[in-house]
């Protein structure tokens, strides 16, 4: 299916080596190209691209619709997927994870309202970019770090037992759908 | 950092991200997310993560400290009474298990330790999905506190892997009462000066027992474990004698792999006198595993009437006069 772009194509970065390039268009129509090695970091796009033949000749007239996800996060995601494209394979850090400090330009990246995070991690959960996944993790786990219970609650959103009671009560008290 | 206009809503990810979320947080930071709300506690059993099933949980006993619980490195929660000077404005208020009391950052402070403990211990293995599996007791531990943490062991259908023990003769009176507590590979170390038999009912591999000069013979029928370190204790060349006169017919020691006694003397002839052995002076090495190993400088061989040999040698310091007893085959093998 083709999709007419109804917003400038962004241009994230430039591409330096590879020719091949694919056109990724967001829920909301925002259409953004992507480089081969950057489109392979997320397992979702790279099995679509696969399962539909995208070649390096079809790939630009064969724009791939991604309705979960919209222009503010794949923009995030693609500057993400180009930053890290060329990485190698980092080590696992199992019991250690102190040890290992997130990089200062992802950290910038991931500098974003909490909401605007949530919705991020879902979209990397869908598109499965694990490298992208730790990161938001990491970013989500350090939230935590020297908290109180009573801190907690407010940064994570997590309702007192008395809250909790209460919102079972209403929810109960509520008409279903047919009431 | 990320903003803080909003709250960060962490229990509507779906449970597979939350499980990575927790995978990225440290023990410690899980037990306080756990401690939010009952929700959020049980969330937590139910969510699983690298962390879980590790069996690396530690209760650290003490009587003029704060106890603790810790998994891995990760101190996870201390205990402590609560006294009248605490400013209580610095603590808030936390509910672990069906106890209420009052927290600061990983302290909770509470008049009734022992429950409060019991209850965080439980919340903690609730967490990791794993039961403690090492003790460490102090000797400052009253009575009723360690009569309570074995009476808890005693009720875990459980096989414990250590429990360091360092008590008085008063405190570890009673023990024969939990000779159901099961440790499965390492120690129960005893460092009383007075004379208690009762500890020596629990069932080892390995018991390491410092300052045990009230130790004697008739003991050692209660300890039948593969690793015996008994450097502190007074034994006679005469004792030892026949100990290995025992061992020799099989009637003592029968698991043992390395075992040493403190004696009062070095008498090697009273030592080995009506004993068949062979003298080697070359140096050997005793492996108990890759990382434990003895040297050997000299020593006796002397081979039991089932073929398996046991080589006697001194391992005595400037401080302590000790005899080591190593059965073959080592580790190597």
């Amino acid at each position: 299916m083709s999709v007419e772009p109804e917003v400038p194509i962004v241009q994230v970065e430039e591409v330096r080596e590879n020719p091949v390039l694919y056109k990724i268009i967001s829920s909301d129509n925002h259409v953004f190209t992507i480089s081969e090695h950057a489109v392979k970091l997320s397992k979702t796009l790279w099995d679509l691209i696969t399962n539909l033949g995208l070649t390096a000749e079809n790939a630009l007239d064969n724009p791939i619709p991604v309705e979960n996800v919209n222009g503010k996060n794949m923009e995030t995601i693609v500057q993400f997927c180009e930053r890290h494209k060329y990485d190698e394979e980092e080590p696992e850090y199992t019991n250690y994870i102190r040890e290992f400090v997130l990089p200062e330009w992802d950290r910038q990246l991931l500098s974003i309202d909490n909401e605007e995070l949530f919705q991020l991690i879902l979209a990397t959960n869908y598109l499965d970019i694990q490298k992208l996944m730790d990161y938001c993790c990491r970013v989500i786990g350090d939230m935590a770090k020297d908290k109180t219970p009573e801190e907690l609650r407010i940064i994570y959103g997590i309702p007192t037992d008395a809250e909790d009671d209460a919102l079972e009560r209403s929810a109960s008290d509520s008409p279903g759908p047919s009431g | 950092m990320t903003s803080t206009s909003s709250p960060f809503p962490l229990f509507r990810l779906p449970r597979l991200v939350l499980s990575e979320v927790f995978d990225s947080t440290t023990p410690d930071e899980i037990v306080q997310i756990s401690l939010c709300s009952k929700r959020a506690a049980r969330i937590i059993k139910y969510t699983p993560s690298k962390w879980k099933n590790k069996t690396s949980l530690h209760l650290f006993f003490y009587g003029d400290e704060p106890s603790r619980i810790q998994y891995f490195n990760y101190p996870l929660l201390f205990v402590s009474e609560f006294s009248e000077n605490e400013n209580p404005k610095h603590l808030e208020n936390v509910k672990v298990g069906n106890s209420i009391a009052l927290m600061d950052k990983r302290t909770i402070y509470c008049k009734n330790t022992l429950e409060v403990i019991k209850q965080v211990v439980e919340h903690s293995m609730d967490c990791f999905n794993c039961e403690v599996s090492s003790f460490v007791i102090s000797r400052l531990a009253t009575s009723s506190e360690i009569e309570w943490v074995l009476q808890w062991m005693s009720s875990r259908n459980t096989v414990f892997t250590y429990c360091w023990l360092d008590c008085n003769q008063d405190a570890i009176e009673g023990l024969n009462n939990f000779k159901n507590i099961l440790f499965n590979s390492t120690a129960i170390e005893s460092r009383s000066n007075n004379l208690v038999t009762s500890s020596m009912a629990i069932p080892t591999e390995s018991l390491i027992i410092i300052r045990g000069s009230w130790i004697e013979k008739p003991h050692l029928n209660y300890m039948n474990c593969t690793m015996l370190n008994l450097e502190g204790a007074s034994f006679t060349c005469g004792d030892i004698n026949e100990i290995l006169k025992e061992w020799h017919r099989g009637e003592l020691l029968s698991h043992l792999k390395c075992g040493f006694f403190g004696t009062t003397n070095q008498d090697f002839e009273q030592l080995l006198e009506g004993i068949m052995f062979q003298m080697f002076i070359e140096k050997k090495e005793y492996k108990m595993s890759e990382s434990d190993v003895y040297p050997i400088y000299g020593g006796f061989n002397i081979e039991r009437e089932d073929g398996v040999v046991g080589t006697v040698t001194n391992y005595s310091d400037g401080f302590q006069n000790t005899f080591a007893l190593m059965v073959w085959p080592d580790s190597t093998n």
